[in-house]
């Protein structure tokens, strides 16, 4: 493996020659001005490197534009004319956002003299804060009855970490710093958060954002998700249907509860497209039973979407949200049936479902 | 390694800690060894004076993953002589996850190398 610097050095070369025909006559290069080791910044922070790039042709080039190829970024360069040996001074800046880790920020210089020049720089993005992904998740929780959950939050940026205010919060919910007692982590604080009994039913997700005063990192995002129910639960509250082979069946049943012991009966049931056909079977006076199958004629992705099942004499619905993937016979799924916030399902695609 | 006394394992990770015999101000040398770093971008050193903290960090840079070693050394060089510190090394994943690499070890400054905890 090549050492950090020769290998931002080698990113920082042309994506491409600048057409091909005349590569020789306009050709754009680009050295990093300094170091080309990953910049290292926190969450929220902007990466900012400079460039210099060379008219390394025979014959004048022109800098219209260096625009980012992803994000908010913007760029600065002097000059614009470019003779032929001549370099530019091009400095990049970028937010880096949450995201944590290794990651690419790029740039194309664009020109009408020759093709586009991408400027590509490693940064490290790091969070101040332990857990680095803090997350708040309810689960499935009756409205009005969640339980408060708790979150430790800890900072070695400061002897003593203190929350300066709470800069955002999702409107269904109520966030408290917990007063710390003596024998507590001065290094910690602990978040308490409660659904409200105003939230809206089914799922919520959003971000707790606090203020600290961690000064390389004064902001931490916390994710807060919850999926809500009223007088009707539903168990399982979230179907997957996994991968399933074209052709074959696939079929989930839901059981809808009514708490409050009323009779239960479905009056419809909604949903995106045509993927599923229900139907309904009593299981007991405030207890009916939804039967999902789902159309497995075709092949396709059916990303997370809801059924939302209406009930006589109610008026708040109840969704269902549910996915799955539908493959050909030769498919190898790799894994399946795990949720998580982002997939649920991978599929080989770089065998073309043979091995 | 001469002067490393002290040995801590975690997940296939050692750590040691030691001072230096040199002539010149007194500093406090830690030495740890990884085994696996494929998945590791870099470690974060941290010091306190108390056992369990405040622990603030060292290495404004992160001491960086190498190639052909598995080999890491901090040299803490803001030390008073007789002073006790408590170490804490975090190695920190490509994906930004931070990990320590064991119970924080002590030090005084000026004596032998730290002694290995339970």
């Amino acid at each position: 493996m090549l050492p950090a610097a020769a290998r931002a050095q080698q990113e920082a070369s042309p994506a491409r020659p600048a057409k091909a025909a005349s590569a020789v006559a306009t050709q754009l290069t680009a050295r990093c001005a300094g170091t080309c080791a990953p910049l290292e910044l926190y969450q929220g922070g902007i990466a900012e490197r400079t460039f210099l790039v060379g008219n390394g042709g025979d014959s004048p080039i022109r800098i219209a534009e260096v625009v980012p190829s992803g994000g908010t970024g913007s760029a600065r360069f002097e000059p614009s004319a470019l003779a032929p040996g001549m370099e530019a001074r091009v400095t990049l800046r970028q937010p880096v956002g949450e995201a944590l880790g290794l990651q690419q920020i790029s740039f194309d210089v664009i020109s009408p003299d020759t093709g586009p020049q991408r400027l590509r720089f490693p940064v490290f993005v790091q969070s101040a804060y332990r857990p680095e992904r803090p997350e708040l998740d309810f689960g499935y929780v009756r409205r009005g009855d969640a339980a408060p959950r708790q979150l430790t939050l800890t900072s070695f940026g400061a002897d003593t970490l203190d929350v300066a205010g709470i800069a955002h919060k999702p409107h269904w919910l109520s966030v408290i710093v917990v007063p710390r007692a003596s024998s507590d982590d001065p290094q910690s604080v602990q978040l308490r958060a409660v659904v409200l009994p105003t939230a809206a039913l089914g799922e919520l997700a959003g971000r707790v954002v606090i203020r600290t005063n961690v000064p390389e990192q004064p902001t931490v995002a916390i994710g807060v998700r919850a999926q809500v129910y009223g007088e009707v639960s539903a168990m399982p509250p979230v179907v997957s249907f996994g991968a399933v082979a074209r052709g074959a069946p696939a079929v989930q049943e839901v059981t809808l509860r009514a708490l409050d012991a009323r009779p239960l009966t479905i009056a419809r049931v909604t949903q995106q497209g045509e993927d599923l056909t229900f139907a309904s079977i009593s299981c007991g006076a405030a207890c009916v039973r939804l039967r999902m199958a789902l159309d497995t004629a075709r092949g396709r992705l059916l990303p997370r979407r809801d059924a939302v099942v209406w009930l006589e004499g109610r008026e708040d619905p109840v969704a269902i949200p549910y996915s799955g993937l539908v493959v050909g016979p030769d498919t190898q799924v790799r894994s399946l049936g795990v949720i998580t916030g982002e997939e649920d399902i991978q599929v080989r695609g770089d065998t073309g479902g043979r091995r | 390694m001469k002067g490393m006394s002290s040995l801590l394992g975690l997940a296939g990770m050692l750590l040691g800690l030691c001072g230096t015999a040199l002539a010149g101000p007194p500093v406090n040398t830690l030495v740890w060894t990884v085994r696996d770093v494929e998945r590791s971008y870099g470690f974060i050193v941290y010091r306190s004076q108390a056992e369990h903290g405040p622990f603030r960090r060292l290495n404004a840079a992160l001491i960086r993953v190498g190639t052909g070693t598995n080999e890491y050394r901090y040299v803490d060089r803001d030390v008073r002589p007789g002073a006790v510190y408590y170490y804490r090394i975090d190695a920190v994943s490509l994906t930004g996850i931070n990990k320590p690499l064991g119970k924080p070890l002590s030090k005084k400054t000026g004596s032998a190398a730290a002694e290995t905890p339970d």
